[in-house]
């Protein structure tokens, strides 16, 4: 039984068809990753997962509860952690209140009015800090972060009210190489130690095939191939739209398709 | 039925002026996203200089006309003139300036024409060769008003041509939908938007002419046509002329057919069909649902706890300063109660704007909702001056939750819009409630309890309530609620995606607000012993907004500072001079040119290199 299952999700902006009857599923336990060229849906597709956008037609299942129409609110409330493109954090909060406030929203302490937050919570923030090795960052203003630990500050929230799925709309973006494989690291790890399911989106290939167990292209607002790494590499449709005509001609190496895709 | 289709066309006449002056603010908004504040002093000044002028030419069809064009374009230019000296130098400036900035363009035309054409109204002559009225199957209806029912939708076809049919309009366009691409392509954005100030101003000053032959000349007509146009906008939708067209002809019509059925009460009517058309379409009838435009707001930095030494020293320096004026006598205590009064309704203003990121143009009517709960529970059922005390943040907090559930579905300037709309709506029920408010006469006779009744106690008790008032909103700040407010503040998406319902913690603090505005409306009757209509106009919002810029919107000590400044500064201003709002204007638009980017964004500029 699937935890997360997308059933012919329509959503039209005006004339153009963003997604039409788009259908995949997540397992639990699983990372799936959204892929595809720009202005294939994936955020569209995100966003309606998240009740950022309410889709015109389809269904959005998590657990067997319908999400469509959602407030982003209500959804975080099921279990649902979610990153996004642009990493939003509470810029005039300090990295410490910042997760402190996750976590009390996660209790239900929001609508205390007297006792100050400085004591909440504090130490499940420290631990949530710790994990994504923020720690000694705790009391600067999170506006002074720099990107790579704004992201990483960012996964620390979205992990606060313990989500059994993660929606992370391309983790790595905007981060220089090396802290680019060592966050891949951390997210993978903490996936796996406790066993959330994932789906991101990506344009990084090399981030894509090496972390994705099972990957859903996306083609003018169409699925147009699922399946392991391995199938999706070598399938012809995929390498026609990443590569264009000339791909099957070509007979390079598989590893070539990914590293082209990532350009 | 005769009598009704009479009755439909007075309503489409009034509906004229009403898209003339919203239509020009649309059109300003549309390019430079600024909303004029000072687009009702524009249109009154269309009013004023169309007596002097026509007056002045004399009779005559020429005269008349000629007066009337003359005014409109005199006003286009003193539009295009505010632009270059003022509003240029904001474009880029949190909106809370760009409003405050504009209204300090309010006060000082205020005294201006005071000054110029005295405080009396002015009667313009009727126009030539329309100064008679038709007869409607039995009815009489004023030539002059069959003139503006053709006026209105032909000045929103010349509107439409200029914009779809001239290269100009087209440039317009070009930078109202993509600024960026505009300046790209080589449009001279700056030469544009003074041009698009000199229409938007030209229109407002050629409604305010217009009205001349229909009512008098005023001093009051700046703040009644711009909450009326706010209004018209809001149902509309921002931007779009139609929309302002069909909106203004329902506001006219609305106002024709209120004042049959409900005389006193035609801008309830006008609220409730505000309300109903922001819950079905909150982008407005025409209006396309966009997402409101970029603020540019300061990002707060964050509070840090104080060191325990100087948070004794600083009670300390609080109790001293409490102290001084026991010492000085009955004046002093007056006074100081006041400072205390404005420091509680500023810092409740300062909670929903500061922390909560929302700019509320009518604060004021909840410090009125306060004032005036507290004066009819004395008058009517002659209740206890503590149990009015009690009462007064009830019923503020009862207005807030009404008023504030509309509120918080919109955000920015159409929030500021709608709040100025709800606070205007409140002062004249306040003033057209003969019966039951007394009207301008106001309700007299609120003492304080025989106790309380000596200038010091009341000063003691004024301060005691104030602080308990002031220690709450500074306790929920630190407290989780305050986080989520800041944090909503901060990152709406991120707050909504952490289970934040954000619209309905907004409202809660916009309810909270109000009660602490409410319990200083409160102590304001007890203190003057009356309440008039004025404690919940425009002005006393704008007041509190002031003490709010002064002190710094950021910080949680401002409001309280820039209460007492501001406070002084009236005090000693007022007793020098009749012109004070002049000066009063003058400072404001000083300071929001001083520090375009708020106070501070100013000292984040220049001591920011502390924090590491």
């Amino acid at each position: 039984m699937s935890l997360l299952s997308v059933t012919g999700l329509t959503k039209s902006f005006g004339g153009v068809q963003a997604l039409r009857g788009v259908d995949f599923q997540v397992a639990p336990g699983e990372a799936v990753a959204l892929i595809g060229p720009n202005g294939a849906g994936k955020s569209t597709c995100f966003n309606a997962i998240g009740g950022q956008l309410v889709p015109d037609a389809g269904s959005i299942e998590y657990e067997g509860k319908k999400l469509n129409g959602l407030p982003p609110h209500r959804i975080w409330r099921l279990g649902i952690g979610r990153t996004f493109q642009v990493a939003a954090t509470f810029a005039s909060l300090t990295v410490r209140e910042n997760v402190q406030m996750a976590v009390a929203s996660y209790r239900g302490l929001l609508g205390r009015l007297i006792r100050p937050l400085r004591a909440l919570c504090r130490d499940e923030a420290d631990e949530a800090l710790r994990t994504v090795g923020l720690l000694d960052q705790a009391d600067r203003a999170c506006g002074l972060l720099s990107y790579g630990d704004l992201k990483r500050l960012e996964l620390a929230l979205a992990l606060a009210n313990e989500p059994r799925l993660l929606l992370m709309d391309e983790p790595t973006a905007g981060v220089a190489g090396g802290e680019r494989r060592e966050l891949m690291e951390l997210i993978a790890r903490t996936m796996e130690d406790r066993g959330i399911s994932v789906l991101f989106t990506e344009h990084d290939m090399d981030v894509v095939f090496g972390h994705a167990r099972r990957i859903v292209v996306l083609h003018r607002g169409e699925v147009v191939a699922v399946g392991d790494p391995d199938s999706v590499r070598r399938d012809a449709h995929v390498r026609e739209i990443y590569l264009g005509s000339a791909a099957e001609e070509e007979e390079g190496g598989e590893n070539e398709g990914g590293e082209g895709a990532s350009c | 039925m005769s009598f009704y289709i009479v009755q439909f066309l007075t309503g489409l006449a009034s509906a004229a002026s009403l898209f003339l002056v919203a239509s020009g603010l649309s059109v300003i908004f549309g390019v430079s996203r600024v909303v004029n504040f000072a687009h009702g002093s524009l249109y009154m000044l269309g009013a004023y200089l169309a007596y002097t002028l026509v007056t002045h030419l004399g009779g005559g069809a020429l005269g008349f006309w000629g007066g009337i064009v003359g005014a409109a374009i005199a006003v286009g230019i003193i539009g295009a003139v505010i632009e270059t000296l003022l509003l240029r130098r904001l474009y880029k400036s949190p909106e809370l300036f760009q409003l405050v900035g504009t209204f300090g363009v309010v006060l000082v035309v205020q005294d201006l024409a005071l000054a110029i054409w005295g405080p009396d109204d002015l009667l313009g002559p009727r126009a030539p060769g329309l100064d008679g009225a038709v007869s409607i199957l039995g009815h009489r209806l004023p030539e002059y008003d069959l003139l503006l029912i053709v006026l209105g939708p032909a000045v929103l076809l010349v509107l439409w041509l200029l914009l779809n049919r001239t290269r100009w309009g087209i440039l317009v366009r070009a930078a109202t939908e993509d600024p960026e691409m505009a300046g790209a392509l080589g449009v001279n954005r700056k030469w544009l938007l003074t041009g698009v100030f000199f229409v938007g101003a030209l229109l407002a000053g050629l409604g305010g002419a217009l009205q001349l032959p229909r009512e008098p000349a005023n001093l009051l007509m700046d703040l009644n046509i711009i909450a009326e146009v706010f209004v018209v906008v809001v149902i509309g939708g921002m931007g779009s002329l139609g929309g302002a067209f069909l909106a203004a002809v329902l506001i006219g019509e609305l106002q024709a057919f209120g004042i049959l059925i409900f005389p006193e009460i035609t801008l309830v009517l006008i609220f409730l069909v505000m309300a109903i058309v922001l819950v079905i379409r909150p982008w407005g009838l025409l209006g396309k649902p966009e997402t409101p435009p970029p603020m540019a707001r300061a990002v707060g930095r964050p509070f840090r706890p104080l060191k325990p030494g100087w948070r004794i020293a600083g009670y300390a320096a609080f109790a001293l300063l409490g102290a001084v004026p026991l010492a000085m006598g009955g004046y002093a205590a007056q006074v100081a109660s006041e400072v205390v009064i404005f420091a509680l309704f500023a810092a409740s203003l300062h909670f929903i704007m500061g922390i909560g990121g929302m700019i509320s143009f009518g604060h004021a009517a909840y410090l009125g909702f306060g004032a005036y709960g507290a004066a009819l529970l004395v008058h009517y059922l002659g209740a206890d001056m503590l149990a009015a005390l009690v009462a007064a943040p009830v019923l503020a907090a009862l207005a807030a939750a009404v008023f504030g559930w509309f509120c918080v579905r919109l955000s920015g300037v159409y929030l500021a819009m709608l709040t100025l709309a709800f606070a205007q709506i409140s002062w004249s029920i306040a003033f057209q409630w003969y019966d039951f408010t007394g009207g301008d006469n106001g309700i007299l006779g609120i003492w304080p309890a025989a106790w309380a009744s000596g200038p010091r106690v009341f000063y003691l008790l004024t301060l005691v309530v104030g602080l308990a008032g002031g220690w709450v909103l500074r306790r929920a700040v630190f407290a989780p609620f305050g986080y989520a407010l800041r944090a909503s503040r901060d990152s709406f998406t991120r707050a909504e995606a952490l289970g934040i319902d954000v619209k309905r913690l907004q409202w809660q603090a916009f309810i909270l607000a109000g009660a602490a505005a409410g319990l200083a409306g409160g102590l304001y009757a007890f203190l003057k012993g009356s309440v008039f209509p004025t404690v919940m106009a425009i002005p006393v919002s704008v007041d509190g907004l002031v003490m709010v810029l002064i002190g710094g919107v950021q910080t949680l000590l401002g409001p309280i500072v820039g209460a007492i400044g501001f406070e002084w500064l009236k005090i000693s201003i007022a007793s020098e001079t009749n012109f004070w709002r002049i000066i009063l204007g003058a400072v404001i638009i000083g300071t929001v040119l001083a520090f375009p980017q708020g106070i501070v964004g100013f000292a984040k500029e220049r001591y920011g290199r502390r924090e590491k």
